[in-house]
């Protein structure tokens, strides 16, 4: 071959050389300089997982925003075996001592390599992330998940006005459902949808198993804080409540009970206690009948309660004075055309506050009488029977006006003393509140405010009149009647002499329970005492409703002493400090 | 001429040797961005959490229940006075 030969080969040779040397610096500077930003950014995303972070649940306070619940966090491990590469033995005994869990059972899980998802150990403490997150980036096939769980510091405090969350982390009772949306934040977009465990995606061209992201790129301005929930509930007021409550039902070996405090001008729910409770740290696993609350959702025949309801629309209506007065006929009386009534004890001509303090059946159906059935039926309903409170919890109830709907002359015979109806404690507390509040029905409210996590207020919950249902005149003779009515006064609990005493306007009910196919059962009672103090200035309203006590006794010997020991624990406590001073104004930092 | 052809390839294999290097660098940086991200995540979310775990400890500890069963035990007595908190925060 000659040279030229050569040489002319070997320039070709060089040409595709410099050829593809030159497309290579063209590709090079265009992947590096000019698409450089846009490919970074695609390989970034490529490698990263971006999503919406899981918010965290806010916080639930009681009015001074001491707290009742909050997050925590938890994680969970799990393993992919079908992906993982490592030899089982190797993993499982690298992982035995983090998880708790023996070598054996975790090497067992990993063998099995058709498996595509498997969680080795759920619920560690946050804490033994140290040691899992390492492990997790060099073991393909190995992950962990982040999560919140709920916790509640005072454990059956309150519980069935807080509530419980699912494994969903979405409120199913109380506060937590009543405010689900604010709690998890979700003024903010809703998250995209992720992609199942079981799915497999492309990432960086590989194949690899979804895991959900350990640490998400979150955006800086992202909130993963959820707001929290003030309460009006007063943690010491409550505590004293369930203390004096649940004492009361073990004393009297009662199925169940319910007292409420609340305050009387406006209406904020400061204690609502129900026995049986249950620890809402162990919601699983505690009884079903413990879980209701029983305050908004027992409906029970009011008994003799309900005199104060016809009274005072009796009042109201001019149509009697606290003098006028009724004969009750010795004890024993028939209806007109209807069923024949009696008093516990035979009593002749008394006047309207007589009736109401020996609770007479024939007085108070001689002045419903007077009243007619219009007028009942008006009044049962302004006082806000037969309808919601509106208290800003799930599930109340509204109880039934059976015997008022289908009048009869067998209703005049039972309706006026609070038979052949039905209601919640917490309506009959708030209409006895309606005297305690000159005459307005006050709609009940358990939240003062929702907040950011930093205190900076989202709403601020005031006090609502419903309605006028009395007037102030009639609110204030009322009072008068029921002082005389409780007969009771209660000490200011000191070791002074100077110690206060305050009078008590309330009234006791005891009803037999009536049961379905059997009518009113034997031995079976609900006794009630609903009142509200100081009686000339009133401060609290408050409901103790006691369900079979034992023995059947009288409401004056089961719920007087448990509404006693509340009523003198909270009027000192009031005293001496300054609950209700901070109402409206400054947020109140949870923090 | 064969310097020339020499000096061309050197010239050639600088600049891909270069560009290489770029893209070295700038998957290193990114690795090393990532590591940082997850490293300083992770210890926000220990501290945010430690201080949860903290919130509920307070939480605890100053519950009404477990005053009253101390207060109990002591053999003290409620007093009728206002009340004034003091506090060292």
């Amino acid at each position: 071959m000659n040279s030229s030969k050569i040489t002319r080969r070997m320039c070709i040779v060089f040409v595709v050389l410099q050829l593809f040397f030159g497309i290579l610096i063209v590709r090079l500077f265009l992947v590096q300089l000019l698409h450089g930003e846009t490919l970074r950014k695609r390989a970034a995303a490529q490698g990263e997982t971006r999503g919406q972070p899981q918010v965290k649940r806010g916080l639930i306070c009681d009015r001074h925003g001491r707290v009742l619940a909050l997050n925590g966090g938890l994680i969970s491990v799990y393993a992919d075996p079908e992906f993982m590469i490592s030899a089982p033995e190797v993993v499982a005994r690298k992982l035995a001592p983090l998880l708790d869990k023996p070598e054996s059972e975790i090497a067992s899980i990993l063998h099995k390599k058709d498996r595509k998802f498997v969680w080795l150990k759920r619920n560690l403490q946050y804490s033994a992330l140290t040691e899992i997150h390492p492990l997790a980036t060099r073991i393909r096939g190995l992950g962990y998940q982040i999560h919140g769980k709920r916790f509640y510091p005072k454990g059956e405090l309150a519980c069935h006005v807080i509530g419980n969350t699912n494994f969903e982390n979405k409120g199913i009772q109380g506060i937590e459902s009543r405010y689900n949306d604010y709690l998890l934040n979700k003024n903010s977009e809703p998250p995209p949808e992720k992609p199942k465990f079981s799915e497999v995606v492309h990432v960086a061209g590989k194949k690899q198993p979804v895991r959900p992201p350990a640490f998400q790129e979150i955006d800086e301005d992202s909130n993963t804080d959820g707001n929290s929930v003030i309460l009006t509930i007063d943690e010491y007021i409550q505590h004293l409540t369930e203390q004096a409550l649940i004492a009361g039902c073990k004393e009297w070996d009662a199925i169940g009970g319910v007292a409420v405090v609340m305050e009387s001008k406006t209406g904020e729910i400061l204690a609502m206690a129900n026995y049986p409770n249950y620890d809402l740290n162990r919601y699983s696993k505690s009884a079903e009948r413990s879980k209701r609350n029983l305050a908004l959702w027992m409906r029970y025949e009011p008994g003799s309660v309900f005199k104060i309801i016809t009274a005072a629309a009796a009042v109201n209506e001019q149509l009697m004075t606290p003098e006028s007065v009724e004969d009750c006929e010795m004890g024993t009386y028939r209806v007109p055309g209807g069923p024949v009534i009696h008093d516990v004890k035979p009593n002749g001509v008394l006047t309207l506050g007589q009736i109401l303090r020996k609770s007479s059946n024939i007085g108070i159906t001689k002045v419903a009488t007077r009243l007619g059935q219009e007028q009942l039926d008006k009044y049962t309903r302004k006082f806000g029977f037969g309808q919601k409170t509106g208290i800003d919890l799930p599930y109340e109830q509204i109880g039934s006006l059976y015997a008022l709907k289908n009048w009869n002359e067998y209703s005049l015979g039972s309706v006026p003393f609070g038979q052949g109806i039905s209601v919640t404690p917490i309506q009959m507390l708030n209409a006895m509140n309606t005297i305690a509040a000159d005459g307005l029905l006050m709609r009940p409210y358990v939240t003062r405010q929702i907040a950011y996590r930093d205190g900076q207020p989202i709403k601020q919950f005031r006090p609502i009149a419903v309605r006028r249902v009395l007037s102030k005149e009639t609110a204030k003779q009322m009072t008068q009647m029921l002082v005389g009515a409780a007969s009771l006064s209660v000490k200011e609990k000191a070791e002074t002499a100077e110690a206060k005493e305050y009078q008590v306007a309330g009234k006791t009910g005891t009803a037999q329970k009536a049961e379905k196919g059997i009518g009113y059962a034997n031995g079976k009672v609900m006794t009630t005492f609903v009142g509200f103090l100081p009686a000339e200035k009133p401060q609290i309203s408050i409901i103790v409703v006691i369900d079979e006590p034992r023995g059947s006794p009288f409401s004056s010997k089961v719920t007087v002493p448990i509404f006693k020991q509340i009523a003198e624990e909270t009027i000192r406590y009031l005293n001496q400090h300054s609950v209700f001073a901070q109402r409206f104004t400054s947020p109140i930092s949870v923090r | 001429m064969k310097k020339f052809v020499l000096f061309s390839y050197l010239i050639i294999l600088l600049v891909i040797g270069i560009f290489f290097l770029g893209i070295w660098l700038s998957s290193y940086q990114h690795k090393v961005r990532l590591n940082l991200r997850t490293s300083f995540e992770q210890q926000k979310n220990q501290l945010l959490n430690e201080m949860d775990i903290l919130i509920k400890e307070e939480a605890e500890l100053t519950s009404v229940e477990r005053i009253h069963k101390i207060a109990k035990e002591l053999d003290m007595v409620q007093s009728s006075k206002p009340v004034h908190i003091i506090r060292g925060d």
